[in-house]
Parts: C-alpha cells; sequence; structure tokens
C-alpha cells in the first residue's frame, strides 16, 4: 500500500552550512550525495497522533516525492500527510536547530476488525525521491522498460498480422 | 489440437514471465521487503527471489500468500475474507511447508495448471456449444480453437502470472457450464429439455459454480443460469423437471453463497463486530441487508453505487472500456444478430456482470475478472471466423475486434510489467 504527497523547497531555504550541529532529532531521511533515499520506520498503533520525520539535505527549488509504503498485511491508514519548515533555533518535538528544518508529518490509524493492538509495531518504508521533469528518478527505469517494450508491440504488430496468427 | 493451445500458453507464459524477470527489481510500492519480513521468508536476497519471484507479490497477491502460509489457517482480520480462503487453503494443502518461497512456487505452479486446464475445457465447452450438429463440426472446431487462443491471451494475463484466484474460478465456471450444457437437450424451436438420465451432471454443474462462487463472489452470477431454466420449465408447465433441475440446482448454490457470505462470517465475528452485525434481517437467522462481502468491500475499499464515479478515475474507466465496448458488444450480437438461444444465460450473466461493475465496483477489475464468462470471446471468435473479416479494410463489427486485439498486444505486457513493478491499476 502507497500513499504519498509532493514538496517543493523554497528557493529562499537556508542552506545548512557543513559544520553546523544537527538537531538531534532521532528519525532523519538524508539525501547526502543522493537522489533518493529510503529508511523503514517503525510505528506503534496508539501511542502518537502524528509521526514525525526530519528531511536532511534538500536542495533549494527542487520537488520532492514522499512515498509511505506498507504491508497490507498490517490493516493501517496513512492520514494528515504534510510538510511543514521548523525555523532555526526554534523548539520541535524537545530537539532545537540552529538551522532552519524540513519535517513531513502522517498519522497512523488503525483500519480493522479486529482493532491491532495498541502499541503493536507496524513497519513502514518511507522514501523521499528527487523529481526532474515532474518524474521522481525511481521511476525513470520502469518508464524506459514500458517504453521499450511498446516500442517493440508496436514494431512487431506492424510486421505480423495478429489477428490472422489467432485465427490459424 | 491439445499440442497447440500447449505451445501457445507456454509460450505466452514464458514471454510474459520473461519481461517480469527483465523488469527493474526497485518496486514503485516497497512495501514487498516488509511483507516478506513479516511472514519471516528467509532468503529474500537470493538471485532469483530479488529478480522474480518476489516481483510476482504485489497488490492482492499479498493476502493470497498471507492466506497459504497462516500456520492455524484462520484469517486475523475481516477484510482479509475478502481473498479467496478456499483458494489459500488450497494452495497451503498443497504446499504443506512453512517456507514461504515454496508457498510462492506452487501456488505459481497451481495457478499456471488451473489456467492452462480453463483453456482445455473451454476448448470443449465451445465445441459441445457450437458444433449442434455435422454441418457445425468443422465451424465449432475453427470457434474453439480461436476461443481457446483468446483465451490464454486474456486481458487478466499478467495478473495470472502470480498467485490470484481467477484461475480456479476460470476452471470451476467452465467445468460447471460444460456439466450444464451436457445434461440438457435443445427443443425445437427455442428451447432447453432438461434430461432425467443426466440429473446428477446437472446438480454437479451447481456445486462447481457454487465454489466457484465460494471462490470469487462475482461468480453468483452464474445461479442465472438455473433461473432462467426454472422460468423456461415453469412457462411450458413441466413442473417436476423445474422442481428437480433447476430449482434443486439453485438452492444448491444458494445455500453455498449464503454460507461463505453470511453464515460463516456472521459466526466469527457477531454480534460483538457490530455495525454489520446489527443489519440482522430475521431474529434467529445470521441473514443481513448486505452480504458480508459487500459489507468489506465498502468498508475498506469504498466500493458501492457510483462511488467510484469521480473526475480521478476517468483514467481507470478508460481503461476498462475495450472490455466494456466488447463484451456489450456481444451481448447484442448473440441476441440481435446471431441470436443463440443455447448461450441466452450467459447474455444475462454479462449484462449483469457489466450493470454490477460499473456501477458498484473499481471499474477497472473487469480486466482480471470479466474471462470467467467467454461470451465475448465466442464473438471476437466468430467475427474472426468470417469470411467478410478482412484484416486491411476492416468495418463495423469487425473494427471493434481488430481494435480490441491490437489492445491486448499492448495491454498484455504493459499490464504485466505494471504488476510486476507494483504501480497501479491494480
Amino acid at each position: 500500500n502507497t500513499e504519498s504527497f509532493f514538496l517543493k523547497v523554497p528557493k529562499d531555504f537556508p542552506i545548512r552550512p557543513a559544520d553546523q550541529k544537527d538537531g538531534q532529532f532521532t528519525t532523519v531521511i538524508s539525501l547526502e550525495h543522493s537522489n533518493n533515499a529510503k529508511i523503514t520506520y517503525e510505528a506503534e498503533i496508539g501511542r502518537r497522533r502524528l509521526e514525525f520525520i526530519e528531511l536532511q539535505h534538500l536542495q533549494v527549488d527542487e520537488t520532492y516525492q514522499v512515498k509511505i509504503c506498507w504491508s497490507a498485511l498490517d490493516p493501517i491508514s496513512i492520514g494528515e500527510m504534510d510538510w511543514f519548515i521548523v525555523p532555526h533555533s526554534t523548539s520541535f518535538e524537545g530537539t532545537v536547530s540552529e538551522g532552519a528544518r524540513i519535517f513531513i508529518q502522517f498519522a497512523v490509524t488503525n483500519d480493522s476488525y479486529p482493532p491491532m493492538e495498541a502499541g503493536t509495531v507496524v513497519p513502514i518504508n518511507v522514501s523521499v525521491i528527487n523529481c526532474k521533469l515532474g518524474i521522481p528518478v525511481d521511476l525513470y527505469g520502469v518508464i524506459i522498460y514500458i517504453a521499450i517494450i511498446v516500442a517493440s508491440v508496436a514494431f512487431l504488430s506492424k510486421k505480423i498480422n495478429l489477428c490472422g496468427m489467432i485465427r490459424r | 489440437m491439445i499440442l497447440g493451445i500447449t505451445l501457445t500458453f507456454v509460450i505466452s507464459r514464458l514471454c510474459l514471465y520473461g519481461l517480469i524477470f527483465l523488469a527493474p527489481n526497485s518496486q514503485f510500492d516497497t512495501s514487498t521487503e516488509l511483507t516478506l519480513k513479516k511472514l519471516q521468508a528467509i532468503d529474500v536476497d537470493d538471485y532469483w527471489n530479488v529478480h522474480f519471484w518476489n516481483k510476482l507479490l504485489s497488490w492482492d497477491a499479498v493476502f493470497f500468500l498471507k492466506g497459504m502460509t497462516l500456520k492455524d489457517g484462520n484469517s486475523r482480520f475481516e477484510h482479509e475474507l475478502a481473498f479467496s480462503p478456499l483458494w489459500a487453503s488450497m494452495v497451503k494443502y498443497l504446499a504443506n511447508t512453512d517456507d514461504v518461497y515454496e508457498t510462492l512456487k506452487i501456488g505459481v505452479l497451481v495457478e499456471n495448471i488451473l489456467f492452462y486446464s480453463s483453456s482445455i475445457v473451454l476448448y470443449y465447452l465451445t465445441r459441445v456449444i457450437f458444433s449442434e450438429n455435422n454441418k457445425k463440426q468443422f465451424y465449432g472446431k475453427r470457434l474453439a480453437k480461436i476461443t481457446t487462443n483468446l483465451f490464454i491471451f486474456t486481458s487478466a494475463s499478467g495478473f495470472l502470472t502470480g498467485i490470484y484466484s481467477e484461475p480456479l474460478s476460470f476452471a470451476l465456471t467452465f467445468i460447471g457450464i460444460l456439466l450444464h450444457e451436457k445434461s440438457i437437450s435443445t427443443t425445437i424451436p427455442n428451447g432447453i429439455d432438461c434430461v432425467w438420465s443426466r440429473w446428477p451432471l446437472y446438480l454437479l454443474s451447481a456445486i462447481f459454480f457454487g465454489l466457484a462462487t465460494i471462490n470469487r463472489a462475482n461468480c453468483v452470477l452464474l445461479g442465472i443460469y438455473y433461473v432462467v431454466d426454472l422460468l423456461q420449465l415453469i412457462l411450458e408447465r413441466r413442473l417436476l423437471k423445474a422442481l428437480f433441475f433447476p430449482f434443486l440446482a439453485g438452492t444448491t448454490m444458494l445455500i453455498a453463497c449464503l454460507y461463505q457470505h453470511y453464515s460463516l462470517p456472521y459466526r466469527a465475528f457477531c454480534p460483538q463486530r457490530g455495525e454489520w452485525c446489527t443489519t440482522r434481517l430475521f431474529d434467529g437467522l445470521p441473514f443481513t441487508t448486505m452480504s458480508f462481502y459487500g459489507f468489506i468491500q465498502s468498508r475498506y475499499w469504498n466500493c458501492g453505487f457510483l462511488k467510484y464515479w469521480t473526475l480521478n478515475n476517468i483514467p481507470n474507466f478508460l481503461i476498462a472500456m475495450p472490455n466494456f465496448v466488447v463484451m456489450f458488444y456481444s451481448t447484442i450480437y448473440f441476441t440481435r444478430i446471431y441470436p443463440s438461444f443455447r448461450v441466452r444465460p450467459l447474455v444475462f450473466i454479462t449484462q449483469a456482470l457489466l450493470i454490477m461493475i460499473a456501477l458498484f465496483a473499481h471499474v477497472q477489475i473487469i480486466n482480471r475478472i470479466s474471462s470467467f464468462i467467454p461470451l465475448h470471446l465466442w464473438y471476437l471468435a466468430d467475427r474472426l471466423l468470417r469470411k467478410s473479416f478482412n484484416d486491411q479494410h476492416t468495418v463495423g463489427d469487425d473494427k471493434i475486434v481488430k481494435g480490441y486485439i491490437y489492445w491486448l498486444a499492448f495491454w498484455i505486457p504493459l499490464q504485466t510489467v505494471l504488476f510486476a513493478c507494483f504501480l497501479p491499476p491494480a
């Protein structure tokens, strides 16, 4: 199961200096030297209303797809997905950073009968993927593969009489 | 003939499995690794698992695999009952192992055997229906061959590479229809007669239809066979036959349906479940206003009257369109243009399925589930057989037929790749 949304880092978002200290937020997805990254986040059912993850090393003026995937074996719903900026030197969830920070949030709720017990740990894959030309970069391989297949079928269907083949 | 069908089947399957193997390993939905971890699969990172087997675990396959690997054999959550416990138990029994990948491999093997068997049964079924007399023997044979070819290249092909429950329904349905056809004789001008000596076959058809319904709820429409027979026999005042043939068979099927979709879930979840349980119609009986299947479809997948008719679902309607058009035309074809009373029940079943899917379901599933009704395949095959069919300059109906076949040529590999990459539409 997948839910996703897009975020665009503002042009004026302050770039973090190399020597700046991290805000010590425990759950982080870093895109340092990469255009996509994924972590497995363990949500506990009923423990928190919202889950937060800090995104680091995003590029200014770039668009990213945030993708939240979980196994259909865990009957949950993901809602209240959003992203926001925490300004520098501002406390958030008990952590403070010298620089501005970008966070994503989402809610994990039980969606089953019988309901899962409170405290059940549900692993969730959270990915952040850079978008180029409006397409997340991890889809490029699939798109190229599909294009090759479609072109091949188009070529073959010109050469082969499909209806005739089926008739024979 | 069987050799030809086998060859076509094997080649088509190899092509699709080849496409899956060559598809990029990174799936859009990254949850397969979580599923495998939860199911305690070992050797997840093995070469063949990464490049092939893991790609067969997209969409509903997750639920089927869970059912096939359940330790105690019981579903934990109510929505899991939507994913054929019958099919899952069958593979679990045949696999007889705790190993996830072994179970998956047996599941894929059984899926292919059922799909192949369905093709063979459909071949003979087509011959039985369209070879009424010696004159038509040759025609029936050719029609059967083309129909079987078209069935092997069904619009559900991509999904049928995995462990979906459809092939079990195909096999049960086709055997059921064949038994029904074998147990009746045709009367002049346009009727049927149930033959007493073949009564067991008629009743057996209901058992197969019942099992198909337990496996996939949409097969409940096969009950229309008995409604049509019942009405005709009553109109002809052959009441004893009406009672012992369609009434008894229909009741058998109805009991199977009521057990699966009312009694079984009621005993499992009521009264503590509330909601669905509170809609009970009669005290002491587990009959509610809506079937349990309908309830969970509505509750978890937002199915219901016109609920899918939203602007963002227009692409899904377009994806479903070719099958809608061909199936709709097939009903016109066999009622107005070349009326055939032998396929009359299938015309009603096709019409009912189209209405049900268009108004109540996620429309794109028509590409996956529609092949349990062979009417549109017979329509396509019949058009292809006609002398008037000219591949270069198609007109009228033949344009639709040609368009549909070319659509299949693009759709089948595309659907297979989308499935392997865990991308919609499901």
